[in-house]
């Protein structure tokens, strides 16, 4: 009687891990170029959604309304590497490179994170709302059934996916930027700016939390603080993948997705959680890199 | 050196704040104060802010006809607003606050998180009278000092069991926010009576406030044959579940068991997708206006009148929660808490014809039983076209 | 060509370098010895950017280039073979070279020929990822990337570290064919063989402290290398 479900929880699986998936990206992608664990990217993706929502309200298309939010995203993003990174970066105690160390570029991280949730609180409340759904209704086969909306959330992971391979794979400015995550000193070396690869990194980033945060908030509620749990799930993304790899993140999120379906699904909601925290554990016991990661280079 | 000059703009601005409280202190020969703690702003304002403003309307009505009269004088009540953030700390602070200014009556809260934070230090101190008009968590009230004049999820399930044997379902799926208290521990008793109607638990499932994905569980309920899915928690995740049962094909009933403000619901789930469900919390403030009761139609008209808005699901309940303490000082004839105390206790229903909530009076005619809670029971509410209304079960 | 004047560099409130002064020309291949610790990486890495100097000057023909970006001292001709090579692990041999050329645009056609005449192996390779090549390869690969970007002077950091002696004579070999084409050369070295292949001028560094200056047969011979290693170690 269960199997006959799998069809639909897979389809749950692969919808819910697409939303996991979206939120890593752009995380994994500051990671591993920048070193820095960005907590702010929870609130590109609040900040992704509001835009997005203020801009549908004044009437605005909600694919004009998500294109000009995230370009305004984008600005935030650099705004916050220029206020929150590069001074400790380039505090005593980092070498001029521009490194900070794990901890108090974490430490920072999470500030901005709180300075922009509570902007958003000032200009919107804390008042939950809702972006009005681009579309509506869904696709019925006899097997599963999913929304368009997760049709649509799915074929924008494929498309930002392909999007920033084909950046860093076929640009010379994606050159950089994949020389500087896997060597920043010999990248520095071969006068590559790091003024230039920081600014299209958070570009790239940022962009992503936007629109992932402009499509979910199209399917769920928003609020100031709703990037604080998708955070922490890309985190865990991100260690199940490997830091820094983009098949790691788009992988991760679906394994992730999956995992976290099958267990509330054939196990108890209640361990929907616990589901998680077991593949963590596994993923950290059996492959600490990552699924997708490499050791580390030395650096 | 720099850093001194904020610590003293602060002292300044502190300052200049405690002397209008000096100032209204010295006027309190002629005036009762009143604390009212509510979540104003945060996650709860929906529920929260339309409180306030039913305990605010009620205090502007009693002192325009007079006041209350306590011991041959007359009192006029102002309202001290706290607000809570529906958090236990900012609730504890905003407590300490009400007590350092000496406020000895207290309403509210309203979140089952801040209740309970509250309990032990009012439990302690006997200057202080507390009728909470919020959380339905069970054992909140200790009929000392402590009072509610809102329902315990146990009034919740008596319209869940209604339902129940009026449609005669042969079966329900549960869904419940594991971390609502009240919800969780009266999830066991619900099951048991339903089962005692003849209704097979298909299952039970939990979930979690700020959830957004259901659909494992939701899917599942595909191969269960569950003709009733019954969600237990707050009205955003109740949409959503709603919604995404609908979308996976679940074509039962949906029951929810949640006091849900309509605005918040069309936040999460069209209105069309809405249709039909039936809700089983105690009449709203909507709910008697529909009903055609002369008092919840004032109140409604004072509150559009004021606020340019409808009230909210709770105004009733805070709005009576004021003439409660005014019975309550005029019985005892004086403002001595311990006073005080004894007579809410002893209140009966027919003492304050002012109350819009119907409640069932206790055997002895009294409002509260001896715990200090008082018997408001569930009703059956069904959602039309864009809110609820009270539904019939008997066609 | 390269002029250090009083140079001094550290890490936070570590000084490493303490006025450090010397020169190098271009028909003069210069070797830097030292024991490790002596400050040799650190001055590699104020030479090319990676820190910033804390005293002196570094001047390039004259130009002062001590407060500059890294980029741009690429772009006058600035060049470093960093310690451990350093290439880019999970990229092909090709991009490792594109990399190189970086501050002047795609390479053509015509400088890759260039490199891979020099370096037949890396013509071989170059659609292999880079961090699967042998030591000596991606030594080859580490000076090849260093010439793309068109030095006037190149750094070399231990380049002999963990190769085979068969590859370290391939390196000295190569090291002077790139001197020979007017390439101002730096060899920063541990091991006596590369460097009295290499070198015709020899500069002494201990502790920080540049204590011996003078033409690399003299210095070699006379003693005063031993004492900067061995004499170090025994007074420690």
């Amino acid at each position: 009687m269960m199997l006959e479900l799998l069809p639909q929880q897979l389809a749950n699986g692969l919808a819910l891990g697409s939303t996991y998936a979206l939120v890593a990206l752009g995380l994994t992608l500051i990671f591993g170029v920048l070193l820095i664990p960005n907590f702010a990217h929870g609130e590109f993706y609040m900040l992704g959604a509001f835009v997005t929502y203020a801009l549908v309200a004044t009437g605005l298309n909600f694919w004009l309304a998500m294109a000009t939010a995230v370009v305004l995203v984008v600005l935030i993003g650099w705004i916050v590497d220029r206020v929150v990174f590069q001074p400790v970066a380039a505090a005593p105690g980092h070498d001029s490179g521009g490194h900070g160390s794990g901890l108090s570029l974490m430490i920072s991280a999470l500030a901005g994170s709180i300075i922009l949730q509570q902007l958003a609180t000032i200009i919107w409340g804390t008042e939950a709302r809702t972006i009005p759904a681009p579309m509506t209704g869904m696709v019925r086969t006899s097997l599963f059934t999913i929304t368009y909306l997760q049709i649509t959330i799915i074929a924008t992971l494929a498309v930002a996916w392909t999007a920033v391979w084909l950046v860093l794979h076929r640009s010379r400015l994606g050159l950089a930027i994949r020389a500087t995550s896997q060597n920043r000193d010999a990248a520095l070396l071969m006068g590559i700016s790091m003024t230039r690869v920081r600014l299209a990194t958070f570009a790239i980033g940022a962009a992503l939390g936007a629109v992932a945060g402009a499509l979910l908030g199209a399917t769920f509620p928003i609020y100031p603080s709703m990037g604080v749990n998708p955070v922490l799930k890309a985190f865990v993304v991100l260690v199940i993948g490997g830091i820094g790899s983009l098949p790691g993140a788009i992988v991760g999120g679906l394994v992730l997705g999956m995992v976290e379906v099958m267990v509330a699904g054939y196990g108890s909601s209640q361990f929907q959680d616990i589901g998680t925290f077991l593949i963590l554990v596994a993923v950290l016991l059996i492959r600490p890199q990552g699924l997708f990661g490499r050791a580390q280079v030395e650096r | 050196m720099v850093n001194l000059r904020p610590s003293l703009a602060t002292c300044l601005i502190l300052g200049l704040g405690i002397l209008p409280m000096i100032g209204g202190g010295a006027k309190a020969a002629d005036e009762i104060v009143i604390g009212e703690i509510h979540p104003i702003t945060g996650p709860a304002t929906f529920y929260g802010l339309p409180e306030s403003r039913g305990v605010q309307l009620a205090a502007e009505h009693i002192n325009k006809a007079g006041g209350v009269k306590v011991g041959g004088k007359e009192y006029q009540i102002r309202i001290a607003t706290e607000d809570d953030q529906a958090s236990p700390t900012v609730g504890v602070a905003a407590l300490r606050k009400l007590v350092s200014a000496d406020v000895r009556f207290i309403i509210g809260p309203l979140a089952s998180g801040v209740a309970p934070a509250l309990k032990p230090i009012v439990e302690r101190n006997d200057k202080l009278t507390q009728l909470i008009d919020g959380t339905i968590a069970e054992n909140m009230t200790n009929g000392k000092n402590i009072f509610r004049n809102q329902a315990t999820v146990g009034g919740y399930n008596v319209a869940v069991a209604e339902l129940f044997k009026a449609k005669k379902y042969p079966s329900v799926a549960m869904m419940t926010d594991r971390f609502h208290a009240g919800f969780m521990n009266s999830q066991k008793d619900l099951a048991g009576n339903l089962k005692e109607l003849g209704v097979s638990i298909a299952s039970e499932d939990y979930y979690k406030l700020g959830d957004t994905d259901f659909s494992a569980a939701l899917t599942n309920l595909r191969g269960r044959n569950a003709e009733v899915l019954l969600i237990r928690g707050y009205p955003a995740e109740g949409a959503l579940i709603t919604k995404q049962a609908r979308q996976l094909g679940f074509t039962g009933q949906v029951v929810w068991e949640m006091v849900s403000p309509p605005s918040t619901v069309l936040k999460n789930i069209t209105a069309a997708e809405m249709e039909g469900v039936y809700n089983c919390i105690p009449p709203t403030t909507e709910d008697y206006v529909k009903l055609g009761d002369e008092k919840a139609i004032a109140l409604d008209k004072a509150y559009r009148a004021k606020h340019n808005e409808g009230p909210g699901e709770l105004t009733a309940l805070s709005h009576d929660a004021v003439y409660i303490f005014k019975a309550a000082f005029e019985k005892a004839g004086s403002l001595d808490n311990a006073a005080v105390n004894k007579a809410m206790a002893a209140l009966m229903v027919s003492d304050i014809p002012e109350l819009v909530t119907r409640y069932t009076p206790q055997p002895d005619g009294r409002l509260f039983a001896a715990d200090g809670q008082v018997d408001l029971r569930g009703e059956v509410s069904v959602w039309r076209g864009e809110a609820w209304e009270p539904a019939r079960l008997t066609d | 060509m390269l002029r250090i004047d009083n140079l001094s560099a550290g890490y936070d409130r570590l000084e490493v370098l303490h006025a450090v002064s010397f020169s190098v020309e271009r028909d003069a291949p210069t070797v830097m010895l030292g024991a490790n610790g002596a400050g040799k990486t650190t001055l590699c890495r104020v030479i090319t950017g990676l820190i910033p100097a804390r005293g002196g000057g570094i001047f390039l023909d004259g130009a002062d280039i001590t407060r500059l970006d890294p980029s741009e001292r690429v772009k006058r001709g600035v060049a470093l073979v960093p310690e451990g090579r350093q290439v880019f692990p999970d990229m092909t041999v090709r991009e490792n070279l594109r990399l190189g050329a970086y501050v002047h645009g795609e390479p053509g056609r015509a400088e890759f020929d260039a490199v891979f005449a020099m370096f037949p192996i890396l013509a071989e390779r170059q659609h292999q990822r880079a961090g699967l090549l042998s030591g000596g390869e991606q030594q080859m690969l580490a000076l090849a990337r260093a010439l793309m970007s068109r030095p006037r002077l190149l750094l070399l950091d231990e380049p002999s570290q963990g190769l085979a002696p068969k590859a370290v004579a391939l390196v000295a070999e190569t090291v002077n064919r790139i001197a020979a084409t007017g390439v101002a050369v730096l060899l920063v070295e541990q091991n006596l063989i590369l460097a009295e292949a290499v070198a015709r001028h020899a500069v002494v560094l201990e502790t920080g402290t540049c204590v011996a200056d003078g033409p690399a047969s003299e210095m070699l011979a006379s003693g005063a290398v031993e004492d900067s290693y061995l004499g170090k170690k025994r007074r420690h």
